[in-house]
């Protein structure tokens, strides 16, 4: 139903304060109405409420659940792409799809303003895909051959998805997908909670062809726009350990150089931040809300990106600021005349004015099921100096979003990396080359020189590979160690490591360990990050979490962007299946399976004491929870495989891994009425340094050589030595450190069934 | 607590905007029983689902029962994440042994609902299980979920099932025996499927859906060189279904799959393609020809 509202419109909506409109959700389309901050709803005003922009294109379609912030599946049925000349009330309305039931992802308005790029579900089908259409609803495909037809052309098909295009300078289109660059027999990543397919990183041609797969993220990175610079702007789901957030990163055009910009560095007063877009030098607006039950929709930010080009931006020096203060940033349910907003676009960035999508009311999806009812997303121009919205568009029964203005907007010069690495004179390598300037040029960490003796490369992935739905009683996603690499007396190091594969850089020190530090990183130098890069790239920087204002020079040719001299830590011609372990032997571990690299250990140096006998040295604790059900537990590092009610115990963890990582997860429990004798997590998973059983252990030095006079926790006993017990080797000591560093997991590619 | 909530919670404090900041979303620690069956009630299947994954590592003993009702729930989604969320905990064999009590009765409906849910769990102890039912299932739909089960489990060993999937009665599993074998996970330098020569045939199939997804698989099996080579029979099929299948969906997938082979022996009938009488399949030839080099 296409509603004029005119005089209909009971009033002007006003967001916190003056004239705050009240009450129900009311139908617009209005674009004449542009009587902001003044008060009454009326006619007059601009004719054209994006600034005599001809016309404007949105998608149209049911109201529905979509998911989590990253959810690219589950959109709204009865999907299709209008445009509006003018974008006022008189406007015509064009259906430029004309589809009866397609679920509409996203679209994108090419340079020149004449066509439009989007994907879609179309009718009947079982993924979605890439089409293009041009503004006058005519297709573009067809329209090269000289054949002049009506509607979209599809350009992709096939059983993956193709989300989020947007077009690139020199005809190409940025897209993500679940398609994986390792090849069709490898399953794609997992998200953080090892349910859905993630989404990729990807390009192809305006035609469909030459697609490029980009390196991977471990999980999804979705909603993309392209940075007036050219470089590509994207949230990605950020998750190592218990981190979970979407996080905005920028990357090249040919899918290289992937950078942090936003939400990294404690700056970000959401959990998540989406369907960012450019608003003017340095400055981006985006959703920011909490990762779920907020239909995507969530507050406006404006962020600052610390600097007005890429030479002066930091994510260290960013800050953002909330255009909509009402609006929670987190899950809390929306008041009326707050409401929550979709998405945003810039139209006017000195008059502070957005073009955006928003819902009235209640915008919390536990409340509205409740009462029956869904929000009603319209299109509104947001001015956020008067804190006002005025309507554009908003059907009844029916999401409006999605808006793009259409006009010719410039066409960014095209980006490469400019980085290749090249192996030792034979040619380029189609590794990945990772190198660093100087590790201790750090903005987040305060390291000590000389601190650091080696660098610990991990690769990640997720569950797969045929690991059960977690890996272990801890929160991290699968990892293998690629290798250790020295650090040099100049703090550089430079390794190559497998192309598109998630990698986690971690500093580690005399002892093994991740290096200790202090700063706002956190208390070891690990960000929980993961890079990758695509096969030939050049991933160099000057520091760990340098100064991103700090110019770097780098000749051509400097030995940092060679990979001569690299450590190789690539395995050309391995797949990922086959990147395991040959041995438990340093050098030669990959994952460290708990039942296989570790229980060998407790076996032999440990259970003749904590056998699970309850004594002074297998202490127990027992726990009430609310529904009166209590679990009793005794110290034991046998390896049996134990079924008893803590909670995830039936993957068959051994008493082991339950008595070192359990109790950590136990404290979680919110409904415990009582509790006896001590929950200590043991193992604190991704921190060696931290964990109770290698201070217990106490390691001895291991770098630059074995002593073990010198030990990591000075002045405190060496377990079980102490007690009388075989000290554990050097090599021992490694695994268990490495265990622990690594996340504290139980399976890894060695030991999971599937394989 | 992570550096990061600590960081924010001090600068929110100092700041005094307890309003502008909202607490930070950890991995799976944030829920709680009360909220999990608040959310039930509620009846939002996003509520639900994400209340389930917000207590993924926290046992919530409090809303066991509530949760295991879930089975039943109405939406897909909310039985998929339920099976993923008991599959975490000791309810899991629970849930296993309520399956293999609806999977032997005549209850399409119960059947299938408890398929989605083991779908959701991914135990690869329940690949029997789920066999067994996919020798006979009651109907199109319970039998289409036995086999996103399979597919989510991932093993090779369900390429057993998928075989005699393929020859169900029921268009929709047979359709959904082809998807399901792409997602099959291959042994460590092994692959599943050796050969496309058994769903050739079914680029015949009378069901439409059957044949797409028949020229799909076979483009899938040709990305890594399987009977993409212009003597096998894959490619040759393909070729055929792009000239002469009745339907543009099919046609627009054979397209689209003699570009995944990559083979140059495709590219004429691509070429011609690019005049075919429905849109689709012209775009989809153009691109797919322009893939190969």
């Amino acid at each position: 139903m296409h509603v004029n509202v005119g005089g209909l419109c009971p009033t002007m909506i006003v967001v916190g304060g003056k004239g705050v409109r009240s009450g129900f959700l009311f139908k617009c389309l209005v674009g004449t109405m542009a009587v902001v901050g003044a008060g009454g709803c009326g006619g007059g005003g601009n004719s054209n409420v994006l600034g005599g922009v001809a016309s404007m294109a949105y998608i149209s379609q049911d109201a529905v659940e979509p998911g989590n912030v990253f959810d690219y599946t589950n959109g709204g049925a009865h999907g299709n792409i209008f445009t509006l000349t003018p974008p006022t009330a008189s406007g015509a309305k064009k259906n430029l799809t004309n589809w009866d039931n397609a679920s509409i992802n996203s679209m994108d308005v090419s340079f020149d303003a004449r066509e439009i790029v989007f994907s879609a579900k179309a009718p009947g089908d079982s993924n979605y895909h890439v089409y293009r259409v041009n503004v006058d609803g005519s297709n573009p495909c067809d329209a090269v051959t000289g054949v002049v037809s009506q509607g979209a052309c599809q350009i992709t098909d096939g059983g993956n998805d193709e989300v989020y295009p947007i077009y690139l300078p020199g005809g190409r289109i940025y897209y993500a997908t679940n398609k994986n660059v390792e090849g069709a027999e490898v399953p794609q990543f997992r998200d953080e909670y090892e349910r859905a397919t993630t989404a990729q990183a990807a390009s192809m041609s305006l035609d469909g062809s030459d697609q490029v797969l980009g390196p991977r993220n471990v999980s999804h990175r979705v909603s993309p726009a392209l940075l007036p610079d050219g470089r590509i702007l994207t949230t990605e789901w950020r998750h190592l350990g218990d981190t979970n957030e979407g996080d905005l990163v920028t990357m090249n055009q040919d899918l290289t150089g992937v950078r942090e910009s936003f939400g990294r560095e404690g700056k970000s007063v959401a959990n998540s931040h989406l369907r960012a877009t450019w608003a003017a030098p340095g400055r981006l607006v985006a959703i920011g809300t909490s990762r779920d039950r907020t239909f995507q929709a969530g507050a406006l930010v404006l962020i600052d990106q610390g600097g007005t080009d890429i030479t002066t931006q930091s994510e260290a020096r960013s800050s953002e600021i909330v255009l909509t203060p009402d609006v929670p940033l987190d899950r809390s349910p929306s008041f009326v005349g707050v409401g929550r907003y979709y998405d945003v676009r810039t139209i006017d960035y000195g008059k502070m004015k957005f073009l955006v999508s928003w819902s009235d009311g209640t915008v919390e999806t536990e409340t509205l099921t409740a009462a029956k009812a869904s929000p009603d997303f319209g299109i509104y121009v947001y001015d956020a100096n008067s804190k006002t919205r005025t309507p554009v568009v908003n059907e009844i029964g029916t999401w409006e979003f999605g808006a793009i203005p259409i006009a010719v907007r410039a066409e960014p010069p095209a980006l490469k990396n400019s980085f290749v690495a090249t192996n030792n004179g034979s040619g380029t390598t189609a590794s990945t080359l990772l190198s660093a300037i100087n590790v201790y040029d750090s903005t987040m960490f305060n390291l000590t020189p000389g601190s650091a003796v080696k660098l610990r490369l991990s690769e990640g992935f997720s569950s797969e590979e045929g690991a059960p739905n977690m890996f272990g009683l801890s929160d991290f996603d699968g990892m293998s160690l690629l290798g250790e690499t020295d650090i040099q007396n100049d703090g550089s190091y430079k390794a190559l490591v497998p192309p598109n594969v998630p990698v986690r850089q971690q500093l580690i020190d005399k002892y093994g360990m991740a290096v200790t530090t202090t700063g706002q990183g956190g208390d070891t130098a690990s960000e929980p990050l993961w890079i990758q890069g695509r096969p030939g790239e050049a991933r160099v920087c000057g520091g760990c979490h340098e100064d991103r204002t700090k110019s770097i020079q780098l000749t051509p040719g400097s030995s940092a962007l060679q990979a001569l001299g690299a450590a190789a830590f690539d395995y050309p011609g391995q797949t990922r299946q086959q990147r395991q372990s040959t041995d438990y032997t340093p050098g030669n571990v990959r994952g460290v399976p708990w039942d296989k690299a570790l229980q060998p250990i407790f076996d032999a140096k440990c259970v003749s004491c904590h056998n699970g006998q309850a004594g002074p040295a297998n202490p127990s604790y027992s726990i009430t929870f609310g529904d009166m059900s209590t679990f009793a537990w005794t110290f034991d590092l046998t390896g049996r495989s134990v079924d008893v009610m803590v909670e995830k115990s039936t993957y068959t963890y051994s008493a082991s891994h339950i008595s070192l990582l359990g109790p950590a997860q136990l404290t979680r429990e919110k409904t415990i009425l009582a509790q006896t004798g001590q929950l200590i997590g043991y193992v604190e998973p991704g921190s060696a340094h931290d964990s109770t059983l290698i201070q217990k252990l106490n390691p001895m030095r291991r770098y630059p050589d074995v002593d073990g006079n010198d030990l990591a926790f000075p002045g405190k006993p060496q377990h079980p030595a102490d007690v009388g017990g075989t000290p554990l080797t050097a090599d021992e000591y490694y695994l268990m450190i490495l265990m622990a560093d690594n996340g504290g997991q139980f399976y890894s590619r060695e030991n999971i069934k599937g394989y | 607590m992570t550096t990061k909530t600590i960081k924010t919670t001090l600068t929110c404090a100092l700041l005094g905007l307890s309003m502008l900041c909202a607490p930070l979303a950890h991995a799976g620690i944030d829920g709680s029983s009360s909220k999990i069956e608040t959310a039930i009630a509620s009846g939002s299947v996003d509520a639900i689902v994400a209340e389930l994954e917000r207590s993924e590592n926290i046992p919530q003993r409090g809303a066991y029962d509530a949760v295991l009702k879930l089975i039943d729930h109405p939406s897909a989604r909310v039985r998929e994440a339920v099976g993923w969320w008991v599959g975490r905990r000791g309810l899991r064999q629970t849930v296993i042994n309520t399956a293999a009590l609806r999977l032997a009765a005549q209850d399409p409906i119960a059947a299938a609902n408890v398929l989605d849910a083991l779908r959701g769990m991914r135990d690869i102890t329940t690949l029997d299980l789920v066999a067994a039912y996919m020798a006979h299932p009651l109907d199109e739909t319970s039998g289409i979920a036995g086999l996103r089960c399979i597919s989510a489990i991932g093993a090779p060993q369900g390429l057993d099932t998928i075989k005699v999937s393929l020859g169900s009665s029921l268009a929709g599993v047979r359709a959904e025996a082809l998807r399901t074998a792409r997602g099959l996970r291959a042994p460590v330098g092994q692959k599943v499927l050796t050969t496309g020569a058994s769903f050739v045939p079914l680029l015949s199939d009378a069901d439409e859906g059957v044949r797409r997804e028949a020229a799909l698989t076979l483009g899938f099996l040709g990305q890594s060189g399987l009977n993409s080579d212009a003597t096998t029979s894959g490619l040759n099929a393909l070729v055929t279904a792009l000239g002469q299948d009745s339907s543009a969906k099919v046609r627009r997938a054979a397209a689209w799959s003699i570009g995944e082979m990559g083979n140059i022996a495709g590219l004429d009938a691509l070429k011609a393609a690019e005049k075919d009488k429905d849109s689709t399949v012209r775009s989809i030839a153009t691109a797919a020809a322009g893939r190969i080099h």
